[in-house]
């Protein structure tokens, strides 16, 4: 009875979970233009499609170079915030934690609202810039909470015996500390990307038909009709996804060994 | 070393453009390919500008923000009327200069405005499909009828033309929609009308959507842009446009205030004004022309499909003045309405 | 932590410069433009700078304060017109084309308020002249007043008077969340319990397959759902096969379309929390309880739920404040009844460019979500005075 509960519950969890996405996703590749089954027949033209429309390839280039740029800023800013926290007084700490990752907390519109009004005071609407920064504000906090946990999960012996062997205060923190943490930062700085990449509500508020992104069109492709090139962005969207965590997967499993 | 490489990387991707060409903004897909056709190209030939395109996705946002940073990175676009109005109250857009431009008899009346012009004509009704009502629908009491065309009926989320149709299905004749809806009164009678059928409408977001759901109907009847169901009829779709009471707004270009290409304003202007240029379009996307010259470049066949000639007899206009008073209000009132 | 207690001095100084650059960010990319959307919503814009005339003029005289609206029309350039219009027809349906049309041809208006009369009879309305005395100042609370419902009656007391579409819609914004956090909590508990005590091969399958939902956009999953459900879509087309429905059911643009998309875009923020904790549930103890002769079922909830309250409390939490700011998910799967807050200030933005009233329902909403995660500190807090583990 109890088993039946269990697995009962369990899979149907499980189906809500996956089916969604392992039923729409292989409708990028239907020969016809209704999304549904069974399909007409094996087809990449829609992938032909999105690849020679200049909208869509345009919002991809669009997406990975402002992705780019927020990680490098966001491991920038959550990096140093993270490393300088971790040298302050107790209660410093909490308040700075506290404010370093808040921005995980406000709701998106609120921070969409607040970015396009003053963003759009300093010029920066609508440009790289603007979408780079404001994506980095949001991606920093991620890569502060996974550098902060590396540090905070660093041997502290490891650093005693470095001093104990003569090293300075700075070459200890160069070349003992931060190396260790570079899981850290490399897995902030796949957050970071990830935020930006799939970033919908700020950039709706933030870029300009020029600097669209693509979660941004494919938004406004959802709003106007369903396709099957639609699928093909989620599809496309979705493996980029796969292919980061796979990175975070293999990243972790290379830094694992040193801890030993 | 790193340094130096991300400085390379953020350079190159933050170059900045130089000299930029005519930019012209429209809404995109089919309706742009046809102004491409129409207007920029003999614009481009005659001017000897080169011109970039881009989209504009309606709102005001865009344009102020360019205006207000002195950032004017576009310099003609396509708007709805009402917004070039308002955007034009709000110094956003250039001011013509008509007696340069001429011919302001030949355009249809209040398309000539103090900072842009009316061009496209677009007719808003409702359509339904010809195989699902042998005896079709005839105008708007039919569309309000429940009991006479049963099913379910889309209709766009927003007070805009649904009032106006509310209130000819109550008898009052188009040309005195808006006297009846400036008061409260009139109002109240428009929601009544809606309130028959509330528990039929299916919202509709874009254009594409009536098309859709009357295709494979999921809806009886849906309000509708003409072009969107003359393109689908063309294309052998079974559906059909109800031209009586239907009502015409426009869309109109005009320049961003603040623009480098000031000079070609007037050229600009007096092309997408052009009579032949206008039945080009026309004869492309079946929207009307703003120029009643139009007319006799075009073919019967493609007039049939168009808000013009005999289809705009029994048509009412719409007012931009009332909605851009009235538009915070009712877009409220409504939004209340369909949520309760 | 691991910088060694004899220098703090160095310590202080270390932190200080690696604070520097991150804080100066945070405070004019993050704080400032948060600060200056507060500021926006109790500011009157143009409307409040505009009327300088107007504000010093003699209220008993009619005269006079017409003269005085003349001269602050004919001082101001289109565009200050353009957003003072703006501001008042925000007040009052119908006053910006009346205050345009009158400041366009404000030169020649004889400036007495027979003059005024004249050009627009609508200036003999006493409405038109209180709405503008009650925006002489650059600050109001209007915006607010609009989206609580509470007006100033004649006594200057707060009142329940107003219109309440926007208490309405930050009700059902909560009820919405409430909703989609408790169906979210029911599925994902099965999922993280098999994550925790499942053999390892399928617990291993199950954590796989949350990360990868974890890991895909939110949009794209939204996609998947609006794909889905549509009438002509993959559910309805499979039950009208089985013969369970004869017509398409209308699964999409109503609350059922809403809450099924978020909770999927929402489950592994649940599923994360409550697994860490069952994780930390030796197996023993079930054993143990089942040696005393409990039953499976009485084990798991005498035994095994308590200890898991504190993952599901974390769990709710999570998904309750992310579920109040959702935009895209029920913009896409919800009819007009399912919308939440967030769609009506994009929709202020976007659409009708009434920052004031964006700005006003945002600050309602950040403050919403601030009074639940200080809730929720406290609780924490109270939870590790008083020697539970927190």
């Amino acid at each position: 009875m109890s088993r039946v509960i269990f697995w009962g519950s369990v899979l149907l969890a499980l189906a809500f979970l996956i089916v969604p996405l392992v039923l729409v996703l292989p409708l990028a590749f239907n020969e016809g233009s209704f999304l549904t089954y069974p399909m007409d027949g094996f087809s990449l033209k829609w992938f032909a499609e999105i690849f020679t429309h200049g909208q869509w390839t345009r919002a991809f280039w669009n997406s990975l170079r402002i992705a780019f740029g927020a990680m490098i800023a966001g491991v920038l800013i959550g990096g140093l915030a993270a490393t300088g926290v971790m040298l302050t007084g107790r209660a410093l700490q909490i308040v700075l934690t506290g404010l370093f990752v808040s921005p995980l907390v406000v709701p998106s519109i609120v921070v969409g609202v607040a970015f396009a009004y003053a963003f759009g005071r300093m010029g920066l609407s609508g440009s790289y810039w603007g979408l780079v920064l404001a994506h980095a504000i949001l991606g920093a906090p991620l890569v502060f909470l996974s550098v902060m946990t590396s540090l905070r999960g660093l041997d502290p012996d490891l650093d005693l015996a470095a001093a104990s062997l003569g090293a300075s205060r700075s070459h200890r923190f160069w070349h003992v500390t931060l190396p260790l943490a570079a899981p850290g930062f490399l897995a902030g700085a796949l957050f970071a990307f990830t935020t930006s990449f799939d970033e919908v509500v700020v950039a709706l508020f933030l870029a300009s038909p020029e600097s669209t992104t693509l979660p941004v069109a494919l938004f406004a492709g959802l709003r106007d009709r369903l396709q099957p090139t639609i699928v093909v962005v989620a599809l496309l969207l979705s493996l980029i996804s796969f292919a980061l965590l796979w990175l975070m997967w293999w990243l972790q499993s290379l830094g694992r060994p040193q801890k030993h | 070393m790193k340094v130096i490489g991300i400085a390379t990387l953020c350079a190159i991707v933050a170059a900045p453009v130089a000299a930029r060409d005519v930019t012209i903004a429209g809404w995109g897909g089919n309706y742009q390919d046809a102004q491409r056709e129409a207007y920029f190209k003999p614009f481009a030939a005659k001017s000897g500008a080169n011109f970039t395109e881009t989209t504009y996705l309606g709102g005001l946002a865009e344009i102020k923000a360019m205006v207000d940073t002195n950032n004017v990175s576009w310099d003609f676009l396509i708007m709805g009327g009402s917004e070039l109005q308002l955007a034009c109250d709000e110094g956003l857009l250039e001011p013509l200069d008509w007696e340069a431009i001429g011919g302001k008899d030949d355009l249809l009346p209040g398309a000539a405005m103090d900072c842009g012009v009316g061009n496209v004509v677009i007719g808003n009704g409702f359509a339904y499909n010809s195989e699902v009502f042998p005896t079709p629908p005839q105008d708007w009491r039919d569309f309000f009828d429940r009991d006479k065309f049963p099913g379910k009926r889309g209709v766009n989320n927003t007070p805009q033309f649904n009032l106006e149709y509310a209130l000819m299905a109550d008898g009052v004749p188009p040309d005195q929609i808006y006297e009846v809806l400036a008061t409260p009164e009139g109002v109240d009678r428009a929601f009544a009308q809606w309130d028959k059928i509330k528990d039929l409408l299916q919202y509709w977001e874009s254009g594409a959507q009536p098309v859709e759901w009357l295709a494979s109907n999921n809806v009886a009847l849906s309000t509708a842009y003409n072009g969107r169901i003359i393109m689908a009829k063309r294309e052998g779709k079974p559906l059909e446009f109800v031209w009586k009471n239907h009502v015409v707004n426009m869309d109109g270009w005009a320049m961003v205030k603040g623009s480098p290409y000031k000079d070609q304003l007037t050229e600009f202007i007096q092309t997408v004004n052009d009579p032949e240029n206008q039945a080009k379009f026309s004869s492309l996307m079946p929207y009307g022309p703003s120029n009643t010259l139009a007319a006799t470049h075009l073919s019967p066949e493609i007039v049939a499909g168009l808000p013009a000639g005999d289809n705009i007899k029994e048509a009412a206009f719409m007012s931009d003045a009332f909605w851009i008073d009235h538009l915070d209000e009712l877009r409220e009132r409504w939004s209340r309405w369909s949520t309760q | 932590m691991h910088a060694s207690p004899r220098r703090p001095g160095g310590a202080r100084l270390a932190a200080l410069v690696l604070l520097v650059l991150p804080l100066a960010i945070y405070s004019f990319l993050y704080l400032m433009p948060i600060g200056s959307m507060v500021a926006l919503s109790v500011d009157n814009g143009e409307l409040g700078r505009s009327l300088v005339a107007f504000r010093d003029a003699d209220r008993s005289d009619a005269n006079a304060r017409a003269a005085a609206l003349l001269t602050d029309m004919r001082a101001m350039d289109a565009g200050t017109q353009g957003a003072t219009a703006r501001g008042l027809n925000q007040n009052l349906a119908g006053f910006r084309s009346l205050f345009l049309n009158t400041a366009r041809k404000s030169g020649d208006i004889e400036p007495t308020m027979a003059g005024l009369v004249a050009f627009d009879p609508r200036w003999a309305e006493e409405q038109y002249w209180q709405v503008m005395e009650r925006n002489t100042a650059p600050f109001t609370l209007r915006h607010f007043g609009q989206a609580t419902g509470l007006v100033l009656d004649d006594n200057g007391r707060l009142t329940a008077g107003g219109d309440d579409i926007y208490v309405q819609i930050m009700w059902r914004t909560l009820v919405i969340a409430v909703q989609v956090m408790f169906v979210t909590l029911l599925i994902s508990y099965p999922l993280a319990y098999a994550v925790a005590n499942a053999r390892p091969r399928f617990a291993a399958f199950v954590l796989v397959a949350v990360l990868l939902s974890f890991w895909t956009s939110i949009l794209v999953r939204t996609t998947a759902w609006v794909i889905l459900l549509q009438t002509s879509g993959l559910v309805n087309a499979f039950l009208l096969w089985t013969g369970a429905i004869a017509e398409p059911l209308q699964l999409i643009f109503n609350r059922f379309g809403a809450i099924v998309s978020m909770t999927h875009v929402l489950l592994p923020f649940a599923i994360i929390p409550m697994m860490n904790v069952m994780r930390t549930i030796p197996k023993s103890q079930a054993d143990a309880s089942r040696s005393l002769g409990a039953g499976p079922i009485e084990t798991f909830l005498r035994v095994y739920f308590p200890q898991t309250i504190r993952g599901v409390a974390v769990a709710a939490g999570t998904v309750f404040i992310l579920a109040l700011g959702f935009y895209i998910t029920p913009s896409l799967t919800g009819g007009p009844r399912d919308q939440m807050v967030s769609f009506y200030i994009a929709a202020f933005v976007k659409e009708s460019l009434n920052w004031g009233m964006a700005s006003a329902l945002s600050v309602l909403l950040l403050g919403a979500v601030l009074v639940i995660v200080a809730i929720y500190g406290a609780a924490r807090w109270a939870m590790a005075r008083s020697g539970g583990r927190a």
